[in-house]
């Protein structure tokens, strides 16, 4: 029987799952250098953004907290032993990157223990980034370098703040900020931003090309002034931008739309407006391009978060008739304009956190061949909820 | 054709090439389902493949079994769905024969023969060991037993 080229190897290693592949690291010498090559790392991820991303939803279900994910075609949620078993107070999911996820665990008692990983779930590895110079915050940004060429030149950003447990992060004005960078392993600061101005209060960020964007609002009396707040992962710097000019917005999200910079604006009449940035930078090409209506008075939703494909993960909140809520999340499709995929029960929407990935052999560990040590395995209670 | 309206033209003759295996058997397929294949097309745009076109790296068996999948992706009419249910056919064999598939659609340069066959084979090795994708593949780099020790160690996670 003839041997088949390396090209055609390649194109049926690049349809297996990563599970599969780090096995296959341990078939041959030339297997093993293809599956860790960079330009296989590449196409894998290439292949993986065209299939579409998983989504890792962390929840809590009757008390008990748990980490599920959603396969692409958005089927059943299958639960995923968790990288860590923090006894801290609060697990956040901050944003992926080339399939990487950025989590911090966050201890109210002791601040100092509060931590920030990177962590790729499809191959298994986790990497602590070493102490920062502030305590973690929890406002925590994630994005990648793309002018390096190497899919794993992550970078952290980290704001100087009073830790806070509330769900809403005001930062201070100004505010000082610091960066990790993967391959340099070390943390800088930066300098301070918003030097003028007044505290301002941040939203989930979306990863834009090399630019790590937040929608943001500062009071103004009892005015809330929102503009997009921008970090240009190369060049490290930050920009502000102003946002779309919807009236009587309630509140706004910044996500990514048809290949554009998109933000959900809530209005007072119950819709979610959408808009997005035509030219990216230019606040002039804002366009709005329909809107979301919420079908019932007795329902409320909140975006918990968005996919590389055009679907934002809604908490749908039901006022039921005894006084109580019942909170369901379900993904919509902006395209498509309709809910799809399977529906989750859960406690409440403010103990839930999104992030969606590819599936990617990226490493965390560049440089070093021995992934970490086999994380336990663990059911049940890997997390406590501090009462 | 009909050939009770006398208006209309003769029917254009069907452009047939033909093509040679290696052990010596020779095979007509019409120039448009050739035209699946990138390397044919070059040589019907460079008026080569007025004679016989010799494929010395794909047997008898094999080239008739791709001229017959090159048909039935040139008919016209033919559904997605039952195209499909075709395909999962045509693909339901031993994985030699895949691999003989996947080496003449390389060769030939036939983009869904060589996607179709290279799906099966990787839904196929999915599950496999290491030794039995080594037996597969007919692999002969193979680590030495401390190294393959020690990449089996790194990787553990895979195998629980």
């Amino acid at each position: 029987m003839a041997n088949l080229p390396d090209d055609v190897i390649t194109n049926i290693l690049l349809r297996l799952p990563a599970k599969s592949l780090v096995q296959f690291r341990c078939v041959c010498r030339s297997w093993k250098s293809l599956i860790s090559g960079l330009s296989f790392v590449r196409s894998y991820l290439d292949r993986s953004f065209r299939y579409g991303e998983n989504v890792l939803l962390k929840y809590t279900i009757n008390g008990s907290l748990g980490l599920g994910v959603w396969p692409p075609g958005r089927h059943e949620l299958s639960s995923v032993d968790p990288p860590i078993q923090p006894a801290l107070d609060r697990f956040q999911l901050n944003g992926s990157c080339n399939g990487v996820i950025c989590l911090t665990t966050l201890s109210r008692i002791n601040p100092d223990t509060s931590k920030i990983y990177l962590w790729n779930p499809s191959i298994n590895e986790l990497r602590v980034v070493p102490e920062s110079h502030f305590h973690v915050s929890n406002l925590v940004g994630f994005g990648c370098d793309p002018s390096s060429g190497h899919p794993h030149d992550f970078k952290v950003v980290n704001f100087k703040t009073q830790l806070n447990f509330k769900d809403i992060l005001f930062l201070p004005s100004p505010t000082e900020v610091e960066i990790y960078s993967l391959r340099k392993n070390t943390w800088k600061q930066i300098g301070s931003i918003f030097a003028s101005g007044v505290p301002k209060y941040m939203g989930r960020q979306v990863l834009f090309r090399e630019f790590i964007c937040w929608c943001s609002y500062a009071y103004t009396g009892n005015l809330k002034t929102w503009s997009l707040v921008l970090f240009d992962v190369i060049n490290e710097v930050f920009d502000e931008k102003a946002t779309p000019e919807s009236l009587l917005c309630i509140e706004q999200y910044v996500t990514t739309l048809e290949g554009c910079l998109s933000i959900l604006a809530y209005n007072d009449s119950n819709e979610f407006e959408v808009w997005i940035m035509k030219e990216f930078g230019d606040a002039e090409s804002w366009t709005k391009l329909y809107t979301i209506e919420i079908p019932q008075k007795l329902e409320r939703y909140i975006p918990l978060g968005f996919t590389g494909k055009d679907e934002v993960l809604f908490a749908k909140i039901h006022k039921l008739s005894h006084g109580k809520d019942r909170t369901i999340l379900a993904l919509y499709n902006m395209r498509s304009m309709a809910f799809q995929g399977s529906h989750l029960c859960v406690d409440s929407f403010s103990s839930c956190c999104m992030v969606s990935y590819a599936e990617s052999l990226v490493s965390v560990m560049p440089g070093n061949a021995v992934p970490s040590r086999p994380l336990s395995k663990s059911s049940g209670n890997w997390y406590r909820s501090t009462s | 054709m009909s050939s009770s309206s006398s208006s209309s033209l003769p029917p254009c003759p069907k452009k047939m090439i033909t093509l040679k295996s290696s052990d010596g058997e020779t095979f007509q397929i019409e120039e448009t389902a050739a035209l699946q294949s990138k390397t044919l097309e070059n040589m019907i745009d460079e008026n080569c493949a007025s004679t016989p076109i010799p494929l010395r790296s794909i047997n008898g068996k094999i080239l008739a079994k791709v001229v017959e999948f090159c048909n039935k992706h040139a008919e016209v009419g033919v559904d997605a769905e039952s195209l499909h249910a075709w395909d999962a056919e045509f693909v339901n064999v031993e994985y030699t024969t895949l691999f003989d598939y996947i080496l003449a659609a390389n060769f030939l340069e036939i983009p869904t023969l060589l996607d179709l066959a290279s799906g099966v084979v990787g839904d196929m090795i999915k599950g496999k060991t290491p030794d039995e994708i080594r037996k597969m593949f007919n692999i002969n780099d193979a680590f030495s037993p401390e190294e393959e020790e020690e990449v089996r160690r790194a990787n553990q996670w895979a195998f629980e």
